[in-house]
């Protein structure tokens, strides 16, 4: 009789809103959150859940928010802990809080850690710095503790059963009316009219759905869909080995089941130790093997071979940690596989290349930490269209490129990021490997005046310009801020600065999304995308930013008319492919016969900024470019030299005079030479992104991506003169709400007193800002600022109860921590006026209100 | 301590014996730096041969591996007879210095003595001149392809062979003409002009270039296919140029008429040759012919031609006979030579023996770190001996287990060896980085 009821019910047809592919804790976790919120959700698994993929084989192990830099990731991190004590309070498996604690050997680590403390203590008082030999010895006797700098003890960390708390999770959603399917595989992914998931085989039946979400760890991407040109969405995911040693308990009594984990930053190990077994990871870059991509064919899960001579380094990490893990048997040395994403974040969101095709996968060893509270923001995503628990643009599938998912690229760039997975990423951090991806056309001329450049999207940037060319391979790194103490760079951006401010400087800013809009409905739906007004005439560039639905930014961006129905769009790096979607999407729902281009690749930008501008690009334009006939925010087609079809924009995006021209790379070099050789005359420097950076900042201009994201409002980040409520544009309504609502958010410019540039830790962005001694705020991002003669960052101040008033805040006294350090800051709601040494002064920029 | 004294002359002893005909060429001449040869016989006489030598009219160095069966004189033959016909092909534009066809060949070593009885040299210079007047008479071949005169010197070679063994205008039939025809030989050479590789072959012996990639690591990139039942195009074209009618005969249990296992060769007349004209040549000499023989020609003597431009990431070329394939897979083979040439052991990955502990795991991988430093250099400084040790002895075990079965299996003496083993010859070519870099941007 079982038997004939698994026979007929393997024969169904049958209907859901969302179908998950994948039973390990990234789809349980979303088909729970999706069930709760009333979804009618089918999960397919073609093992047991929980049981395969890198969720079964895992160590349990999740990290507390305190570990990540990114607010976000923390908000994350937060919601699968939340999450999963939820479970384990209905359900008995085994949920050990046990906490964790990092250790740091080197300087860099050591402040890494007291900004890990800076972040912990506002929201749990009982994480703990310990820089006491004595003590670390007394609480872990088994450890040799001589060399430790500094430790820090975060108790929230957990160690719990993963295989249970997924089939828990599923039983839940079962509870909630979720259908899953064990020993069942997703066979292919069916696409109709407009590239629209309609249904999904499966090894149990065909299952009609609009919604498919890809959550098949290792095998994410794999599944056949046969109207795509590869057979399969293409994903920037790759598998790579991680190994540990799973072994016996080490012989001391000191051990219990409370024992921290413990985090060796500079060593790279980590250690578990219980009283029934012990764990030892390394993650050394030359342990970790590339695998090769899995097919839906290799459905099975193959153990890689574990290689004893490859963990070798690590062992030796270990041991000199722990010295009686040496006298324990050698156990099993585990390899088990891990999909890694070339950035160390998971991927979520609806892929572009089918519609209603949802990734979740990409967890790069922090599945468990991450995966609860990704669940919630994709159920959001499918729900609602828009997540609200946490801003997604670092997680969101749209960061990538078509280049990101290549495998050789991945092959490159993986092992990398599985040896990072226990290591802090900041903004400015810099891989060595698979760079020079893509390069402007005067990479080798910027390279001969000494550029460092910083990889962005694979793009090669100049960061700022050492004395001569950069030869050796370090240079890759020598672009990275430094936690503590002046960076290698900050004469050579301070001389670059000064260029900017007195004479003429050039940045390369090629890497900037770019894209051409044309056809008859262009200006009709730019006007409904954009909330500033577009309808100006041709030749203006507009600044304004795309809302979405619920008033937050989807991007900023410079509009320049080009024609009655042309425009030419600049947006930030990482938006290239968000951004198209965007208005691809919305393009195809309103009906509109418009044309988006991508033209990212075509130009070249050159950004000439300051005062000699002016006399510069009338030299070699033959033009007149006073302030009447080429004033700021214009833009128009010009010839420099023999070249033509240069698109120059008098925005310099940092709020000095100049213009930014954009050069169609096939005569970038010419022009490159011609514009070089004018400068001569006004002592032109080149200048890197970081100069970029302190002028803007200093100026509190505003960046998407670092300050402001989907989850801002031109609202609350005071950028509502450049909102135009005369017209009907995506958000209006929302925004309107919240004018009357009023705003508990501000945007403030922070000047930091009394900080020592050569001993003091540097702002990132991330540090909390205390008000009257109580936390307020974070900031966003910072640099150092030339003309003010101090650290300056932009942070956030948040106020829910009564609003952020600037009568509320000039009313506070306020300290920033940075990495434990408390410094005292002055507020300001405006931009300071910046002293001009010489020459004009720049009138036309209005600094944020 | 007798016992250690007999492991040590037995291992001695084994050594010797892989070392006895192992030959080590500096070339240093364009895109070569050294040659490594060594050969390992278990027919008796052994029926393997491989010769080197330089053209000195195209500057082209030529490498073969001759693997004979049914005998050793065709594969003796062809080991000294191959070369003239190809430095008589030489194409119009790689001439770069003009030499008669009888001096263009300067020997670079050969496992067979180059000397042939008088009468036989005379016919052989014979013949070359006569072919170099042909090639050089036509238009189309003196100015086309390495690929097209390599094929054309090869089918001429193999024609002029089995023309020599027909009865002469006396009706007289030359003895050992009749016998280096009857017997057979497979063949891959290798034409390496400047950074140009052809690699032309006929039967089962195989080349393999060793390619390393940046990130260090070394891939196998074949430069030949065997000319054997497995190859399907080759099944198809013997098929196909057959009657239907034969489809049951030509290829019986993987051989060409049930006898013979490659399916292109030098010789072998008695596969090409109508059955008159061997009951009159063949017969006599107890070489009867095979059943089924209905259409011949059976075996075809045109050879297969790779080309390859050479990279300075090609490190080195390894020319082998079948008897070294049964044993040892192209990327077994590339990794051999590879660690080689770095001076390190091959070995295999460490796995701890159940009850130690991590400290003495740790132990031992260092020393395994540090035995790999240790014995830096591997026991055999050639090449190709290196090669053949581990086919023979495995490329698992430590240094123990393999010379227990290397001197196993070298006590079976030439001959009866045969049952064990084919004959091994191995030629490994080591590429110049330095000039291939050089000229990797470059035209030539």
């Amino acid at each position: 009789l079982h038997f004939q009821r698994r026979f007929l019910s393997t024969k169904f047809t049958s209907s859901a809103d969302v179908v998950i592919c994948g039973g390990g804790i990234s789809g349980t976790s979303l088909a729970y959150h999706l069930a709760k919120r009333g979804k009618k959700v089918c999960l397919f698994e073609k093992d047991a859940v929980g049981c395969s993929g890198a969720t079964g084989l895992s160590a349990g192990l999740v990290s507390a928010p305190i570990f990540w830099q990114d607010v976000g990731l923390q908000t994350i991190a937060q919601e699968s802990m939340n999450l999963y004590s939820e479970m384990a309070k209905s359900s008995k498996f085994r949920f050990v809080k046990c906490g964790r604690t990092y250790f740091a050997t080197s300087m860099t680590n050591e402040i890494v850690l007291r900004r890990m403390y800076s972040r912990g203590i506002v929201h749990n008082d009982s994480v703990e710095l310990i820089d006491c030999q004595s003590e670390m010895l007394a609480r872990w006797p088994f450890l040799q503790t001589e060399d430790i700098q500094l430790a820090l003890y975060s108790p929230e960390d957990v160690a719990l059963d993963p295989v249970a708390l997924c089939q828990h999770l599923a039983a839940t959603a079962k509870d909630y009316g979720a259908q899953i399917y064990e020993n069942s595989t997703v066979s292919e992914v069916m696409l109709g009219d407009e590239g629209q998931v309609y249904g999904i085989d499966t090894t149990h039946g065909f299952v009609e759905t609009s919604n498919f979400v890809d959550a098949a760890g290792i095998w994410s991407g794999s599944h056949l869909i046969k109207s795509l040109p590869h057979q399969h969405v293409q994903t920037a995911i790759y598998p790579c080995t991680y190994s540990y040693i799973h072994t016996s308990k080490l012989p001391t009594g000191a051990v219990i089941d409370s024992t921290p984990i413990f985090n060796d930053l500079d060593a790279n190990i980590m250690l578990r130790t219980t009283s029934f077994k012990t764990l030892a990871a390394g993650f050394a870059e030359d342990s970790i093997r590339p695998l090769a991509r899995q097919t839906n064919n290799s459905t099975t899960w193959v153990h890689p071979e574990p290689d004893w001579n490859k963990f070798d380094p690590n062992l030796d990490k270990l041991i000199h940690r722990c010295p009686m893990l040496g006298n324990v048997n050698h156990g099993d040395l585990i390899c088990g596989m891990e999909a890694y994403t070339p950035d160390k974040l998971p991927t979520i969101g609806e892929s572009s290349q089918a519609r209603g095709y949802y990734m979740m996968c990409g967890m790069n060893g922090q599945g468990l930490s991450l995966a609860g509270g990704l669940g919630k923001l994709l159920s959001e995503i499918i729900c609602d269209g828009v997540a609200k628990t946490a801003d997604v643009t670092r997680v969101d599938v749209g960061r990538f490129v078509d280049l990101h998912a290549n495998s050789q690229y991945l092959i490159e760039r993986t092992p990398e990021v599985a040896a990072m997975t226990y290591s802090n990423l900041y903004h400015s951090h810099q891989c060595h490997t698979a760079r020079n991806l893509r390069m402007a056309p005067i990479y080798h001329q910027l390279k001969d005046a000494g550029a460092v450049f910083g990889e962005i999207m694979g793009y090669e940037r100049p960061l700022w310009f050492a004395k001569s060319a950069q030869s050796h391979k370090n240079a890759l790194m020598r672009g990275q801020d430094t936690l503590i103490g002046k960076p290698e760079w900050f004469d050579r951006v301070a001389s670059e600065y000064e260029a900017c401010r007195e004479r003429v400087g050039l940045i390369d800013m090629s890497s900037f999304a770019k894209y051409d809009i044309t056809g008859p409905d262009a200006l009709k739906f730019l006007q409904y995308l954009c909330s500033a007004n577009v309808d100006e005439p041709i030749g203006t560039t507009v600044y304004t930013g795309m809302q979405h639905q619920q008033g937050g930014y989807v991007t900023d961006c410079t509009l320049s008319r080009l024609g009655d129905n042309k425009f030419f769009m600049v947006a930030p790096t990482i938006q290239q492919e968000r951004c198209l979607v965007w208005m691809k999407k919305w393009a195809e729902k309103l009906g509109s016969k418009v044309h988006v281009q991508d033209v990212t690749g075509a130009y070249t930008a050159l950004d000439l900024i300051g005062p000699s501008s002016r006399y510069l690009m009338q030299d070699v334009t033959g033009l007149s470019m006073t302030s009447n006939e080429f004033p700021t925010f214009r833009c128009q087609e010009i010839n420099i030299g023999m070249a033509t079809g240069i698109r120059a924009i008098s925005v310099t995006h940092c709020g000095e005079l100049g213009w930014v021209i954009y050069i169609p790379n096939e005569m970038a070099q010419n022009v490159y030479d011609k514009v070089i050789s004018a400068g001569q005359e006004y002592s032109l420097q080149h200048a890197g992104y970081y100069t970029l950076r302190q002028l803007r900042i200093e100026k509190f201009y505003v960046y998407w991506g670092q300050d402001i994201n989907a989850t801002v409002t031109p609202v609350e980040c005071g950028r509502l003169f450049r909102v135009d409520f005369k017209k009907d544009f995506i958000g209006k309504a929302a925004l309107e709400e919240q004018l009357e609502r009023g705003v508990s958010k501000r945007f403030v410019q922070l000047l930091i007193d009394n900080h020592d540039k050569e001993t003091d830790p540097w702002p990132q962005g991330g540090e909390t800002l205390y008000r009257d001694g109580r936390p307020c705020g974070l900031t966003t991002s910072a640099a150092y600022g030339f003309t003010l003669g101090c650290q300056v960052c932009i942070a956030v101040i948040e106020n829910k109860e009564f609003g952020v008033s600037a009568e509320f805040i000039n009313r506070g006294s306020y300290e920033l921590d940075i990495a434990g350090k408390r410094f005292a800051v002055r507020v300001n709601l405006h931009s300071p006026t910046l002293p001009m040494i010489s020459s004009e002064h720049p009138l036309h920029y209005r600094p944020t209100q | 301590q007798v016992r250690r004294k007999n492991t040590r002359n037995s291992r001695w002893n084994a050594d010797a014996h892989l070392r006895a005909h192992e030959r080590t060429s500096n070339i240093e001449a364009d895109a070569i730096v050294r040659v490594d040869t060594c050969q390992l016989a278990a027919n008796n006489p052994i029926e393997d041969f491989y010769s080197a030598a330089k053209c000195l009219s195209s500057r082209a160095f030529l490498f073969g591996v001759y693997d004979g069966h049914g005998g050793q004189q065709c594969s003796r033959y062809i080991s000294t007879n191959l070369f003239p016909y190809i430095c008589a092909s030489v194409l119009k534009k790689h001439e770069i210095a003009e030499y008669p066809s009888a001096e263009r060949l300067e020997w670079l070593f050969s496992s067979s003595d180059g000397h042939l009885p008088n009468a036989f040299s005379e016919k052989h210079t014979e013949n070359i001149v006569k072919y170099h007047k042909k090639f050089r008479a036509s238009q189309e071949l003196y100015q086309g392809t390495v690929r097209e005169a390599l094929k054309l010197a090869f089918e001429q070679c193999d024609e002029d062979l089995s023309r020599n063994a027909l009865p002469s205008g006396k009706g007289i039939i030359d003895r050992l003409s009749a016998m280096i025809a009857a017997s057979g030989s497979c063949t891959t050479l290798a034409h390496i002009r400047a950074r140009h590789l052809h690699v032309a072959n006929l039967g089962d012996a195989a080349a393999v270039l060793g390619v390393v990639n940046s990130n260090g690591s070394v891939t196998a990139r074949q430069l030949s296919r065997a000319h054997c039942v497995d190859n399907a195009d080759e099944v198809h074209r013997i098929r196909t140029s057959h009657p239907a009618s034969e489809s049951q005969t030509v290829l019986r249990g993987g051989r060409l008429l049930g006898e013979l296992f490659p399916l292109r060769a030098f010789g072998d007349v008695r596969y090409k040759w109508p059955l008159e004209l061997q009951k009159v040549v063949l017969e006599p000499f107890g070489h009867p012919p095979p059943y089924h023989l209905l259409t011949p020609p059976y075996l075809s003597s045109s050879p297969e031609v790779f080309y390859h431009k050479l990279t300075a990431n090609d490190k080195f070329l390894v020319l082998a006979t079948d008897g070294l394939w049964e044993w040892l897979d192209p990327d077994t083979v590339v990794r051999l030579v590879h660690d080689h040439t770095l001076g390190t052991i091959t070995q295999q990955p460490y796995v701890p023996k159940s009850g130690t502990t991590l400290n003495e795991v740790r132990e031992q991988l260092r020393d395994r770190a540090q035995g790999e430093k240790k014995t830096k250099k591997p026991i055999d400084e050639n090449c190709a001996t290196h090669i053949i040790r581990h086919a023979l002895g495995g490329v698992s075990g430590g240094a123990t287990k393999q010379y227990e079965r290397l001197i196993d299996i070298l006590q079976v003496p030439p001959g009866r060896a045969r049952n064990y083993r084919d004959d091994i010859t191995v030629i490994v070519i080591h590429f110049n980085d330095s000039y291939l870099k050089k000229y990797d941007n470059s035209e030539e």
